[in-house]
């Protein structure tokens, strides 16, 4: 895993955190759906959501690529003199990488990762030590005195609030000494900070702790902990009042001494979960107002199961998005010059290079899922390589023509019913056209997937182009968007440079031609896939 | 596990005097002895004299002997030299490191009849004495 793709790793988790704490806060919080849910239920939602996350941010390498190269539908027929031009969004999922606005340039990767490293070490590691050495020394003028199975209760003189911590099969609660003199409020505060244990809350703590040092400049993360410490705190108050562990109020008397006693405390370890957020009065108070309010819908569960279903699917499609964010490589106007200098070795195609050939460039080999499928597309070349190429020889065509399907269907052959547009085979022509070029295309057999024949049509086709225009790129235009129509826009524009006509948007998709310039280049400069 | 440096160098807190008072008295005893010593309408569970006993215990100010079930306590820490840190606490920081500031206001509080007083200026002069 390289730099960049880390940092791809890193915005993700930042997104999907976002929009998480974003949805949760909308669906709990705007439609008072806080007041249907139990409190445990709601927490093992966020821990789920977590999970969700963590698990997505791995594997997102894992969710499969959507389609790269977006051919433009072809709705026009090559018979009719009147087009109609159907501009349909050709971009059923936008990739961030397709625009220009989101794609972090290779050589600022580093320096963001500068930045972040300091404020994530530095910062963060300065509190990590902090509470650490805070924790080792309370631990250290701490007296057990109980062991309760795997959890061991200690007492403590300096601190003011019970806390809880544990890792791995170690448990500990930690009590101030003068909860000991009340044995009923001893009691209570010992139950509470067991039910903590219980609902692996002092685990979570790591997590929490975690992505706040990782994702240290998203207030949503410290948001999103914040609530959550909350939820931990009710939840485990309605367990212990649900299962009659404690009697309501008593245990409100309780908190609220402690929470009296706990404003003397300065300090409080950050990464154990207690008692810790008793003294700020407004979670107090809604502590204390949650547990006589005990009434609970018992249909939460199922409606649980939706709302996290429903964020999953927002999980998904996020990450599934970010896939492209960063692009880790930069292809400067040198070296896409020294690319066309060895592409025009030899052959008198003309090789075009501008700035709109160095956009699709970039595009192409700028992050790993465009290299991968440029890759796979000249894998796929070769294995149709020897029919095409006798093709193109047999009509006397330039061998450039041969990269025109990577960027029609990325040498697949493909039926209308698996495409985007409305194309079929590696050519991609369309039905109405094909017929004009002699194909078979009916209900019964579609010639077009005959890789022979279609190539056969699209090489008399392209000719025909060239005969009218006696410019390839024309042809070329003609090609994508109807050679009448190319005719029309030229004597608008009183041009005849196909390549005017494209910068005045004249193309249905303003990259047909230049990411064939592009494909036309890489195919014959292989190395720059690797 | 003794931790019996820190124990000596803090204070005890109010219920661990209240029951080392108690134990001073008894010069030594179980839980149920100390929990006989305590007033009526003091309302100390078992359990929990037991737990701050055992604390004391590891706090190196009570040591503990077996006898038959259960445990005998002993003050390892003796009452005198209990006071004369807290004096020395008060003294310290409180009035500030000045004994006679400690003194003057001993005097304007607390009521002595005039056997204490007497008691008290022999102690002070056996004390220049000593110096």
């Amino acid at each position: 895993m390289n730099l960049s793709q880390a940092l791809n790793s890193y915005l993700t988790l930042n997104f999907l955190l976002t929009i998480g704490f974003i949805f949760l806060f909308l669906v709990f919080r705007l439609f008072k759906l806080n007041q249907v849910f139990k409190a445990k239920a709601e927490l093992e939602l966020h821990y789920g959501m977590w999970l969700a996350i963590l698990l997505l941010t791995v594997f997102q390498a894992f969710l499969p690529d959507s389609e790269f190269i977006q051919p433009v539908a072809k709705i026009w027929s090559a018979e009719t003199s009147r087009m109609t031009q159907i501009t349909s969004d050709s971009h059923v999922i936008s990739l961030p990488a397709a625009t220009q606005n989101i794609n972090i340039p290779a050589d600022r990767v580093t320096l963001i990762w500068i930045i972040l490293a300091l404020l994530v070490f530095g910062i963060g590691s300065f509190k990590l030590g902090r509470d650490l050495w805070q924790l080792f020394l309370i631990k250290k003028s701490s007296y057990p005195v109980r062991q309760l199975r795997s959890v061991q209760i200690l007492i403590n003189d300096q601190i003011h609030v019970p806390f809880s911590y544990g890792f791995l099969k170690y448990a500990y609660i930690v009590l101030p000494s003068y909860l000991v003199s009340n044995a009923d409020q001893y009691r209570m505060a010992m139950v509470h900070e067991l039910q903590h244990h219980r609902q692996r809350d002092t685990q979570w703590v790591y997590v929490m702790w975690a992505l706040k040092l990782i994702c240290v400049m998203n207030p949503f993360v410290h948001l999103w902990n914040r609530w959550i410490c909350e939820l931990q705190e009710f939840a485990c108050d309605e367990t212990l009042v649900d299962r009659n562990k404690v009697e309501s109020q008593a245990y409100a008397s309780c908190l609220l001494e402690v929470a009296e006693t706990a404003v003397q405390q300065r300090y409080q370890p950050v990464c154990a979960a207690g008692l810790l957020f008793l003294s700020e009065r407004h979670i107090l108070n809604r502590r204390i107002e949650k547990m006589f309010n005990g009434k609970k819908i018992k249909w939460s569960r199922s409606l649980g199961v939706g709302i996290g279903f429903l964020l999953s699917a927002l999980m998904v499609t996020t990450a599934y998005a970010s896939k492209n964010l960063v692009q880790d490589r930069r292809v400067t106007m040198a070296q896409a010059q020294q690319m066309a200098k060895i592409a025009s070795a030899g052959s008198e195609f003309p090789i075009v290079v501008n700035e709109m050939v160095l956009q699709e460039l970039n595009r192409l080999l700028g992050t790993p899922s465009g290299r991968e499928y440029m890759k796979k597309s000249l894998q796929r070349m070769q294995y149709y390589k020897s029919t095409v190429e006798d093709k193109i020889q047999e009509y006397n065509l330039p061998i450039e023509l041969m990269a025109i399907p990577i960027i029609e269907s990325g040498y697949q052959n493909k039926p209308q019913s698996q495409n985007k547009s409305w194309g079929a085979g590696l050519w991609m022509f369309i039905s109405s056209t094909a017929r004009v070029y002699g194909l078979k295309v009916n209900s019964v057999v579609d010639e077009r997937l005959d890789v022979d024949l279609e190539t056969d049509a699209a090489m008399r086709y392209l000719s025909s182009n060239y005969l009218r225009f006696k410019n390839w790129w024309s042809a070329l235009l003609g090609y994508n968007i109807g050679e009448n129509r190319v005719s029309e826009e030229m004597l608008k524009h009183a041009t005849t440079d196909p390549w005017v006509l494209v910068r005045n948007g004249v193309e249905n998709d303003s990259r047909y031609l230049p990411q064939v310039m592009a494909a036309i280049l890489i195919m014959k400069n292989p190395d720059s896939v690797q | 596990m003794k931790k019996n440096k820190d124990g000596e160098g803090k204070l005890l807190t109010e219920t661990e005097l209240e029951l080392m008072g108690i134990l001073w008295r008894l010069g030594e005893g179980s839980v149920a002895d100390v929990m006989a010593g305590l007033s009526k309408e003091r309302n100390l569970a078992y359990t929990s004299v037991s737990t701050i006993l055992r604390i004391l215990e590891q706090k190196g100010i009570l040591k503990t002997r077996k006898e038959g079930r259960g445990h005998i306590y002993i003050p390892a820490l003796k009452k005198s030299d209990y006071e004369s840190k807290t004096v020395r606490h008060v003294v310290d920081r409180v009035f500030e490191g000045t004994p006679v500031a400690l003194v003057k206001q001993l005097l304007d509080t607390v009521k002595m009849d005039p056997s204490e007083l007497e008691q008290l200026k022999e102690l002070i002069n056996r004390a220049g004495v000593k110096k």
